[in-house]
C-alpha cells in the first residue's frame, strides 16, 4: 500500500502518514471510525522526503517509516501514524506543499489546489443579491502555526513576508493564513451575515487603521472562535514566508453551488 | 429482577387492554340505555318521517327544491374539478430516476402511515357507529341508522380527504421539482393545483354530505347532521393527534441528530431521519390540516343548518347551503386563476395566490348577497308554516327590520348575508393578524431575531410576549366580528342571534378550497425542495444547461418561502372557524337542554331557550366548577401531546445514532434504513392517539354525569375559551421563533453558525411541539368535547348524578348508573394521564453518544 503523508495544519499541527487517500483521511480525522466525533479539519498533502533546496531535511524520522506505517494484521489500511506533533510547518520548504483540504465537521473533504496569485481576486463568496461593499482592510486568520485574527491593511504577500521576517522582533518561520469577508453594510458595519462574535470590536479595529495609516495591521483576537468559518472564506489560504507564497483559491460561490453542492451545504452547518 | 419483569408484563398488559374494557365498558352501559328502556313514555309521539319527504312537503318551494339540487351539483362539479386538477398533476414530467427514488421513499412512508392509522382506527370507528346506533334514545329508528351512518360517512369523508391530499401531495412534489427545472410559472401553477385538489375535495365532499343528508331527512337531519359533524371532527381530531406527533417526532428527531450532534444540514440523505421528516410535512400539514378544515367546514355548516331550522326554519336552513355551493364556484374560478410567469419570483407568485382569494371574495360576496337578495324573503304565507321565525324580526314583523338589513323591501332579510359577510372579513383579518406576528418582513418577528443576539433566554421570553400579545389581537378580532353579528341580531332572541353566529362562520369558510391550496401548498414545495436538495444532478444539470441547476434551486427556494407564508396564514382560519363552530354549537347544546332531548329541538319555544341560557351561571358552584375543568382541559391535552412528542423523538434519536454509527453511512457510501425510522413514527403516533382521543371523550361525560347538564355548559364555556387562547399562543409563538431562525439564517445578527443562530434554533426547537403539534390539535378537540356533550346531553340529562328522575335500569337509580358510567371514563381519562406521564421505556439503556 501507497503511504501518504498529511501536514496537518487545522485544528493541530501534525505530519502524519496513512494508507488512505486524502478523502478517506479527511472523514477519519473529522469524524473518527466508530468513536464519532465531530469537528473541521484542514490539512496538506506533502512529499516530507528532503530534496535539494528543502530547508532542515533531517528533523522528521522517516527511515523506517516502511515498517512504523504497515498495514494491519487483516490487511486493512494504517489510518494515521504520526510523525511529528510540532513544529511542522516550519520544517518543510514550501516546494514541498501540494493540494490543500478543507474538511467540514461532519467530514466532506473539499480538494484547493495551488493557484497563481495575481494580487487582486475578486471575493470568492460574496453574498448572494447583497448590496454589501467590501472593506478596504483585509481580515486575517492566521490557522497555523498560531492563531490569532489580524485586521490589516497589507495585501496577503506583504502581509506574509512581514510577519515571517526575521528582523521582525515578532515573527514566525512561515504562516499559514486564511482571508475572511470584512464586507460591511452602507453605515460602516459588518455585514449581518458575518457570524463572528466579536463584531463591534472587529469595527472598532478597522476603524483603528483607517484611521492611523502609520499602523499596517492590529490583533483582533488571539482565540478566535471558527463558527461559520468556512462560510466566511474570501479569496482562500495563503501559505508563506520570506521566501515566496503559496495561494490555494476558494471556489466562488457559483463554483460551490454547483461542482461542490454537498461539501457547501455541509460547510455553511458551522 | 423477576418481580420487575412480571410487573413491567402486567403493565403491558394492562395498557393494551385498557382501551378495549373501556370499549367494552361503553358498549355494556350503552346496552343498558339501549331503546325501549330509555325515555319511556316521555314526550309526545314523533310525527311520521319519510325519506326525501321535503319533495313531497307543500312548505318547500320548486324553486328551493331545485337550488338543492343545483347545490349538489356544485358539490360534484367541486369534486370533478378536483378530479381532473388531479389529472394534470399526475400526468405532469416525474424528472430523473433519481428524484424519483427520493420521492417514491417519501410516498411510501405517507403511505405506510395512512395504512396504519387506518388500521388502527378503523375498529374504532365500527365501535363508535355500533355505539351511536345503540345508544339512540329517540322513537324514530330510521334516526337511529341516519345518526350512526351519517357519523360512518363523516368520518370516511374526513379520512378520504387526508388520504388522497396526502396521495396527491406526495405526486406533486415530484412534479414540482422537475417543473422547476424548467420554468416558475410551470412549478408554482403545479404545486397550487396539488394543494387545490384537496381543497376542492373539502369543498366538495363536505357541501354533499350535508346537502345529501338535508335532502333525505329534510326538517329532522338534526340527529344525522351531529352524526355527520362529530365523524369528521373525531378523524379530524385523530389525524391532527397522530400527524403533529409524527411530524415533529421526524422533525426533532432529525434536527437533534443532524443538526445538533453531527453538524449536518437539513434534508442530508445521511441521515436516516431524513424521508421521515419529509412525511411528516405531508402527515401533518397536509393530511391533518385539510380534516381539521373539512371538520370545521362540516360542524360549520352543521351548527348552521340545526339552529336554522330552529330559528328561522327551512329558509334558515337551505341559505348556508346555498351559500356554500356560491363558496364552492367562487372558489372553482378563483383557483383557476392562480398561476405565475416563467421568470416570476416569490413575490409575485404570493401575489397571484392573494390575488385568487381576493377574487374568490369577491365573487362568493357578490353571489350570497344576489343570493340573499331574491331567497330571504319572510312573507306572512312562509311565516305561517314556520312561526318560530316571528320572533327574529322586531314586533314579530319582517317589514319593521331596518333598512341596511332590508334595503327597504318589505319582507327581505340580508341579515344572514351580512353575517356571512362579516365572516369573510373575519377569515381576512385572521389571515393578516397571523401574518402580522409570524412573518418576517413585521416588527415582532425582527424583535424576536434581534432577541437572540443576547442569548437563549432572551429569545425564549420574548417568544412568549409575542404569543401572549398575539393571542389578544386574535381575541379582539374574534370578538368583534361576534360582536357585529350579534349587532346584526340585536334584540331578536339568542337563538337568533346564535344562527348569526353560525352564518360568520360559514361565511368565514366560504372560501375552504382557497384556503386549503394555499396551506397544501406549503407542504408540497417544501418536499419539492428536498426532493431537488437530494434527488438533483447538478453537475448533469449544468453539462446540459449552464445555469440550469441553479435557477431551479432557486425557483424551488423561492417556491418553499412562499409556501411557508400561504400555510402560516391559513392556521390562523383553522383556530378561528374552531371558536365560531364552538359557540354556533354551544347554542345548540343549550337549546337541547331547554327541551330534553335532540329529537324535539324543533318544538323549543323562544322562551324555553332564554330561560336554560340564564341558568347557565357562574354564580352557580357546579357551573364554576364546570369552567375551572373545562378551562384545564386544553392544558393536560397538550401536555400529553407535548410529551407524546417528546417521547417519539427519543425513540428516532435513538435510531438515528444507531445508524450513524455505520460508518459506510456517515460516508454515504451506504443508504441509511429510511423504512425503519418511518416505522418507528408510524408506530409510536399511532401509539399515542388513545390517550388524547380518552381525555377528549371522556372529561365531557365525567362532568356532564357527576355535575350535570348545566355544569357541562359551564365545562363547554371554559374549553373553548382556553383552548383558543392556547391554540392561538402556541400556533404564533412557534411561528414567530421559526421565523426569526429564519430571518437569521437570510443573514442577519451573523447568520447561520452564529451565536444569534444558535439561540434561534433553541427557540424554534422549543416551537415546533407546539406550533405544529398541540396548538392545531386543540382545534379538533374544541369540536370533539361539543360534540360529544351534544350526542350525549340525552344521557347526561337522564342519568347524572343529581337528577331527580326515577326511571333507572334493573331497579337501579339512573343517578347511580351515571356515577357508574362517570367512574368507567374518570378511570379511563386517568389511565390516559398516567399514560402520558410514564418515562419513555428504554431510556435507561441508552449510551451516551461517543466522541473520539
Amino acid at each position: 500500500m501507497r503511504i501518504r503523508y498529511y501536514m496537518m495544519c487545522f485544528r493541530f499541527e501534525a505530519l502524519v502518514a496513512s494508507h488512505l487517500e486524502p478523502e478517506e483521511f479527511g472523514i477519519y480525522m473529522a469524524v473518527g471510525t466508530k468513536k464519532l466525533a465531530s469537528g473541521k479539519v484542514m490539512f496538506f498533502e506533502v512529499d516530507p522526503f528532503p530534496r535539494p533546496g528543502a530547508i532542515d531535511p533531517g528533523y522528521f524520522r522517516l527511515d523506517d517509516i516502511e515498517a512504523r506505517c504497515a498495514p494491519r494484521l487483516d490487511g486493512s489500511p494504517k489510518r494515521s501514524k504520526y510523525i511529528s506533533v510540532y513544529r511542522v510547518l516550519e520544517h518543510l520548504s514550501l516546494a514541498q506543499f501540494g493540494a490543500l483540504y478543507l474538511t467540514t465537521s461532519d467530514g466532506r473533504v473539499l480538494k484547493l489546489d495551488e493557484a497563481p496569485w495575481d494580487g487582486g481576486l475578486a471575493d470568492a463568496a460574496a453574498p448572494k443579491g447583497s448590496s454589501i461593499a467590501p472593506s478596504g482592510v483585509n481580515l486575517y486568520q492566521e490557522l497555523c502555526p498560531l492563531l490569532p485574527m489580524v485586521v490589516s491593511t497589507q495585501g496577503p504577500d506583504e502581509f506574509l513576508r512581514g510577519m515571517t521576517d526575521a528582523r521582525n522582533p515578532v515573527s514566525a518561520p512561515r504562516l499559514l493564513i486564511a482571508d475572511l469577508r470584512l464586507n460591511r453594510d452602507v453605515a460602516g458595519h459588518l455585514a449581518g451575515d458575518l457570524p463572528y462574535t466579536d463584531a463591534r470590536h472587529i469595527e472598532e479595529c478597522v476603524r483603528e487603521l483607517e484611521q492611523d495609516a502609520s499602523k499596517p495591521s492590529k490583533t483582533v483576537s488571539r482565540t478566535p472562535r471558527t463558527q461559520g468559518f468556512f462560510r466566511v472564506l474570501r479569496r482562500g489560504f495563503f501559505l508563506g514566508d520570506a521566501t515566496g507564497l503559496k495561494f490555494y483559491r476558494f471556489p466562488t460561490v457559483d463554483e460551490l453551488e454547483i461542482h461542490h453542492a454537498g461539501w457547501w451545504r455541509s460547510a455553511q452547518m458551522a | 429482577m423477576t418481580t420487575k419483569t412480571s410487573s413491567a408484563r402486567r403493565s403491558s398488559l394492562l395498557r393494551r387492554l385498557a382501551a378495549p374494557l373501556f370499549g367494552i365498558a361503553l358498549l355494556s352501559v350503552a346496552w343498558c340505555f339501549r331503546p325501549g328502556d330509555a325515555h319511556a313514555g316521555a314526550g309526545p309521539t314523533p310525527r311520521a318521517f319519510q325519506f326525501f319527504s321535503l319533495f313531497s312537503d307543500p312548505s318547500f318551494t320548486t324553486l328551493e327544491r331545485t337550488s338543492l339540487i343545483a347545490v349538489l351539483v356544485i358539490a360534484v362539479a367541486g369534486l370533478v374539478y378536483a378530479l381532473v386538477l388531479a389529472r394534470q398533476v399526475v400526468a405532469a414530467d416525474t424528472g430523473t430516476q433519481r428524484m424519483q427514488d427520493v420521492a417514491n421513499a417519501v410516498r411510501e412512508g405517507s403511505n405506510a402511515y395512512l395504512r396504519a392509522q387506518f388500521r388502527k382506527l378503523g375498529p374504532l370507528i365500527v365501535v363508535i357507529t355500533f355505539l351511536l346506533w345503540l345508544t339512540y334514545s329517540g322513537s324514530e329508528p330510521v334516526f337511529r341508522w341516519g345518526r350512526a351512518g351519517a357519523f360512518l360517512v363523516g368520518a370516511l369523508f374526513s379520512w378520504t380527504v387526508g388520504f388522497v391530499g396526502m396521495r396527491l401531495a406526495t405526486t406533486g412534489n415530484l412534479r414540482v421539482a422537475a417543473a422547476a427545472t424548467r420554468s416558475y410559472g410551470e412549478a408554482m401553477q403545479l404545486g397550487y393545483r396539488t394543494g387545490t385538489v384537496t381543497g376542492m375535495l373539502t369543498d366538495g365532499l363536505g357541501l354533499l354530505g350535508g346537502t345529501v343528508i338535508f335532502l333525505m331527512y329534510g326538517v329532522h337531519a338534526y340527529e344525522a347532521l351531529l352524526g355527520f359533524g362529530f365523524g369528521g371532527t373525531l378523524l379530524a381530531l385523530f389525524m391532527r393527534v397522530g400527524g403533529g406527533i409524527y411530524t415533529k417526532a421526524a422533525d426533532v428527531g432529525a434536527d437533534l441528530v443532524g443538526k445538533i450532534e453531527k453538524d449536518i444540514p437539513e434534508d442530508d440523505p445521511r441521515n436516516a431521519a431524513t424521508i421521515a421528516d419529509n412525511v411528516g410535512d405531508n402527515v401533518g400539514d397536509c393530511a391533518g390540516m385539510a380534516a381539521d378544515i373539512f371538520e370545521s367546514y362540516e360542524v360549520t355548516i352543521v351548527a348552521a343548518m340545526i339552529l336554522g331550522m330552529a330559528s328561522f326554519g327551512h329558509k334558515g336552513v337551505i341559505f348556508p347551503l346555498l351559500v356554500r355551493g356560491i363558496g364552492v364556484l367562487g372558489s372553482i374560478v378563483s383557483t383557476y386563476t392562480v398561476r405565475a410567469g416563467p421568470e416570476d419570483s416569490s413575490d409575485s407568485a404570493l401575489s397571484s395566490v392573494h390575488r385568487g382569494f381576493w377574487i374568490g371574495s369577491t365573487l362568493s360576496v357578490i353571489g350570497f348577497f344576489a343570493l340573499g337578495f331574491f331567497y330571504l324573503r319572510f312573507d306572512a304565507s312562509y311565516l305561517s308554516i314556520n312561526p318560530t321565525a316571528f320572533a327574529g324580526f322586531p314586533g314579530g314583523d319582517p317589514t319593521h327590520l331596518p333598512a341596511w338589513a332590508s334595503l327597504g323591501v318589505g319582507g327581505l332579510d340580508l341579515r344572514p348575508a351580512l353575517t356571512c359577510l362579516i365572516g369573510v372579513f373575519l377569515a381576512v383579518a385572521l389571515n393578516k393578524v397571523t401574518s402580522y406576528y409570524t412573518h418576517t418582513a413585521h416588527a415582532p418577528v425582527k424583535g424576536l431575531a434581534k432577541a437572540c443576539t443576547t442569548g437563549h433566554a432572551t429569545n425564549i421570553i420574548e417568544g412568549f410576549a409575542i404569543g401572549y400579545e398575539s393571542t389578544v389581537a386574535t381575541i379582539v378580532v374574534v370578538a368583534a366580528a361576534l360582536g357585529l353579528s350579534v349587532l346584526c341580531y340585536a334584540g331578536a332572541p339568542p337563538l337568533f342571534v346564535a344562527y348569526g353566529v353560525a352564518m360568520t362562520g360559514i361565511g368565514m369558510l366560504t372560501l375552504t378550497g382557497n384556503t386549503i391550496s394555499m396551506d397544501v401548498f406549503g407542504p408540497v414545495a417544501d418536499n419539492a425542495n428536498g426532493i431537488g436538495e437530494m434527488g438533483y444532478d447538478p453537475e448533469e444539470m449544468e453539462r446540459q444547461k449552464p445555469g440550469s441547476y441553479k435557477k431551479a434551486r432557486q425557483i424551488l427556494a423561492d417556491l418553499d418561502a412562499v409556501g411557508n407564508t400561504t400555510k402560516a396564514e391559513t392556521k390562523g382560519i383553522a383556530i378561528g372557524s374552531a371558536v365560531i363552530a364552538a359557540v354556533s354549537l354551544f347554542s345548540s347544546f343549550i337549546a337541547v337542554i331547554a327541551v330534553g332531548s335532540e329529537e324535539r329541538i324543533g318544538e323549543m319555544t323562544i322562551a324555553q331557550y332564554q330561560a336554560e341560557a340564564a341558568r347557565l351561571t357562574v354564580a352557580t358552584p357546579s357551573v364554576f366548577i364546570g369552567l375551572l375543568i373545562g378551562g384545564a382541559v386544553p392544558f393536560l391535552f397538550s401536555s400529553m401531546l407535548i410529551r407524546a412528542v417528546g417521547r417519539a423523538a427519543f425513540f428516532i434519536v435513538r435510531e438515528c445514532r444507531a445508524q450513524f454509527r455505520d460508518l459506510e453511512i456517515w460516508r454515504g457510501t451506504k443508504k441509511p434504513d429510511y423504512g425503519r425510522v418511518v416505522d418507528i413514527c408510524t408506530s409510536t403516533a399511532q401509539k399515542e392517539l388513545t390517550g388524547p382521543a380518552l381525555l377528549a371523550i371522556g372529561m365531557p361525560l365525567v362532568t356532564g354525569l357527576v355535575l350535570g347538564p348545566y355544569a357541562l355548559g359551564g365545562f363547554l364555556a371554559g374549553m373553548i375559551l382556553t383552548g383558543q387562547l392556547l391554540a392561538v399562543f402556541m400556533s404564533n409563538a412557534g411561528g414567530a421563533w421559526d421565523n426569526a431562525k429564519k430571518l437569521i439564517e437570510d443573514g442577519i445578527y451573523g447568520g447561520k453558525g452564529s451565536e444569534a443562530h444558535k439561540a434561534a434554533v433553541t427557540g424554534d426547537t422549543v416551537g415546533d411541539p407546539l406550533k405544529d403539534t398541540a396548538g392545531p390539535a386543540i382545534n379538533p378537540l374544541i369540536k370533539v368535547m361539543n360534540m360529544v356533550s351534544l350526542l350525549t346531553l340525552d344521557l347526561v340529562l337522564r342519568f347524572h348524578v343529581g337528577t331527580t328522575r326515577t326511571d333507572g335500569l334493573f331497579g337501579i337509580a339512573p343517578g347511580i348508573l351515571g356515577a357508574v358510567l362517570a367512574a368507567v371514563c374518570l378511570g379511563a381519562v386517568l389511565w390516559a394521564v398516567n399514560k402520558s406521564k410514564q418515562g419513555t421505556p428504554g431510556l435507561e439503556d441508552d449510551e451516551v453518544p461517543e466522541r473520539s
